[in-house]
């Protein structure tokens, strides 16, 4: 399926699409039986876009954020991610994908409980090889970005909620990817506290970035400025949110706390 | 990170290091004892020189003990035989030994000394003869004149303040003037030489009567000589004990070799009993460092999908985790090398009182720390690899699944 041509992955404006999936198959094999968790999934976004895809437990949500992601690869078809073909890429080349181009946030944060919020912030800097000054510079400006600058040194579980969540949040802009991959960003938290995670999304895609939820509420996909639903391992529908919540201010950069 | 994660399983972390603190501990004891041997050996074969012969009677290496103990004494005449007909040799000197003397000076007393009789040449056939004083000269010998050269134990027990110089000692009642003191010469098995008491040979005789088995020393002037000065000094002896052709030695020559063969067997069986005790220990240690890290794998599996998720190649979790086994492994070292300091301290100064083994360190030997670290870091990597293989190899999607 290598077929798609330069054309598919260039929008109308001739712009590279940050992510360009061509018929893109992940198949299990459950001792004589296969399992299709995506099937022939096409796709494209394109740089500073807000994407929800949606989808109930078992459409093939996660799986498609896993390929996304960079952390499985395809049984078949072609993933382009800003143009580089990364579904043959090896362990290796994956990795630095994942470093350096895909900022993860997580339903359950996912911090290491024993490393404060700076040295959470830093890892991925870490494994990058940036060195330690820089580092940590790099690494106060995102939690300062994200409204923590007064929580650095606090460990995990010294912090709210809310708080895990934006110094994931400031982990997955620590390395200025080219993607915000969030899995269930606000499942773990409290209506108010998601809220406030929201409008940080909100803000951050404000300034640029482009962010992909993942998520199977409603509420959340809401924000999104595209909704693809999937199901059954294809996509079901893919377009702009009819019903984007107009209400949403853009929230100022500190002070949400 | 590595370090975090032991701290919170301390107990389980501190038991699973015990085989390692174990093998470490016997390496560095067993270095510490081998150096011990090694500097007593070498203390000892200075005094006896590793260029001179012993013809006695006896046989040093303590074959033929039987046959040695029907053997004729070595006799002044012998020895004065001897010396005239010997050629290649540097010196030629008697000696004769006489055990648990007891000696005096003013109310303190000492039993169980060696008063050793001695030509005057002696001084030139062992190393380190004089620390302080002089040695008795050919006058005093030709003369057999009351003066002694005292060992250090002597010097220590009858003169704890006063320098024993010029001072008259009593040896079983007759006086000695005192001309100098020996330094400290007792290692591993030649305690005896601080107990010794040095005159004249000549006086000796007068002291306990000529009829005394002697030994003569024979120096050869360079250990490249000894060979053909050993030729000379079997040939000249068989001669003047009038041995017919047929006739088998009835005298030893004997040289420091000797000590040394013994030495090394000695060394082989510590050698032996700590590489076995080590690796056993080490065998032990392994397994218990690579368990702790299968569980710290499989209870970090989530932390490694993490990981890999922000960029961790299979490469850096893996070195994740061996960093963390070698980290255990050095702090088992760590602590085999406080213990066994500590050991070494006290074990020395206890075993100096108690047993007079006077060769032990106080210190370890630094090779040994070294030795420790390597074998140390080969411990932990060969014990980590495969839990750390097992981490590096996890599936991210897997990894971040779990709980």
């Amino acid at each position: 399926m290598s077929g798609s041509s330069s054309a598919q992955r260039e929008n109308a404006a001739g712009e590279i699409q940050v992510i360009h999936l061509a018929n893109i198959t992940r198949m299990y094999v459950m001792g004589s039986e296969r399992i299709y968790a995506l099937r022939e999934v096409t796709l494209g976004i394109r740089r500073n876009e807000y994407v929800a895809i949606m989808g109930p437990s078992g459409s093939g949500k996660s799986t498609l954020m896993n390929i996304i992601g960079c952390l499985d690869t395809p049984s078949s078809g072609d993933y382009y991610f800003n143009g580089e073909l990364v579904s043959t890429m090896n362990d290796a080349d994956l990795a630095a994908i994942r470093n350096r181009q895909i900022g993860f946030v997580f339903q359950t944060f996912n911090l290491l409980p024993r490393s404060d919020a700076l040295r959470n912030v830093e890892l991925p800097l870490v494994y990058a090889g940036v060195g330690s000054s820089e580092r940590r510079e790099r690494a106060i400006r995102a939690l300062e970005h994200v409204g923590l600058a007064d929580r650095m040194s606090h460990k995990p579980n010294e912090l709210s909620g809310g708080q895990r969540q934006r110094v994931a949040i400031a982990r997955a802009l620590v390395t200025r990817p080219s993607i915000i991959l969030a899995d269930e960003p606000t499942g773990n938290l409290d209506t108010k506290t998601g809220d406030e995670i929201m409008r940080l999304f909100e803000e951050l895609w404000r300034q640029g970035n482009t962010i992909i939820l993942v998520t199977h509420e409603e509420d959340v996909a809401r924000h999104a400025a595209r909704i693809i639903r999937v199901r059954d391992g294809r996509i079901e529908s893919d377009g702009p949110n009819e019903h984007r919540l107009a209400s949403m201010e853009p929230a100022p950069a500190k002070g949400i706390a | 990170m590595a370090v975090a994660a032991l701290n919170a399983n301390k107990l389980r972390a501190v038991l699973t290091t015990l085989g390692v603190v174990i093998g470490i501990g016997t390496v560095l004891m067993m270095g510490w004892f081998l150096a011990g041997l090694d500097s007593a050996l070498e203390q000892t074969l200075s005094i006896f020189g590793d260029d001179v012969l012993y013809v006695a009677k006896w046989d040093w290496t303590g074959e033929n003990w039987l046959a040695s103990r029907n053997r004729a004494d070595i006799s002044f005449n012998q020895y004065q035989q001897f010396k005239q007909r010997m050629r290649t040799a540097e010196y030629v000197v008697p000696t004769a030994d006489a055990g648990a003397k007891k000696v005096q000076f003013g109310d303190l007393q000492m039993n169980g000394t060696v008063i050793m009789g001695a030509g005057f040449e002696y001084s030139h056939v062992v190393g380190d003869a004089i620390a302080r004083g002089r040695f008795f000269n050919e006058i005093e010998d030709e003369n057999a004149l009351p003066v002694a050269v005292l060992g250090q134990q002597i010097e220590e027990n009858l003169f704890p303040n006063v320098d024993p110089i010029g001072k008259t000692i009593r040896i079983e009642g007759m006086p000695f003037l005192v001309v100098g003191t020996m330094p400290k010469r007792g290692a591993l098995g030649a305690d005896f030489l601080d107990r010794q008491i040095i005159i004249p040979l000549r006086r000796f005789f007068g002291l306990f009567s000529k009829a005394r088995d002697l030994t003569i020393c024979v120096k050869a002037g360079g250990a490249d000589k000894l060979e053909n000065v050993r030729y000379e000094a079997i040939g000249v002896m068989r001669e003047v004990r009038s041995l017919a052709p047929e006739q088998k030695n009835d005298f030893a020559v004997n040289e420091q070799k000797e000590f040394r063969q013994q030495m090394d067997q000695l060394r082989v069986i510590v050698f032996g009993v700590g590489i076995a005790m080590t690796g056993l220990s080490f065998l032990v240690g392994s397994i218990g460092i690579m368990n702790i890290m299968f569980v710290s794998v499989t209870e970090r599996t989530k932390e490694i999908g993490v990981r890999k998720a922000l960029g961790a190649t299979r490469r850096s979790i893996l070195m994740q985790f061996l960093v963390e086994a070698v980290f255990l492994c050095l702090t088992g070292s760590l602590i085999a090398f406080i213990f066994t300091s500590i050991v070494a301290l006290i074990g020395s100064q206890v075993l100096k009182e108690q047993a007079g083994m006077t060769f032990l360190s106080s210190t370890l030997p630094f090779s040994q720390i070294v030795v420790a670290i390597i074998v140390s870091v080969i411990v932990g990597v060969l014990a980590g690899i495969i839990p750390a293989f097992r981490g590096a190899r996890m599936d991210p999607v897997e990894a971040l699944r779990a709980e």
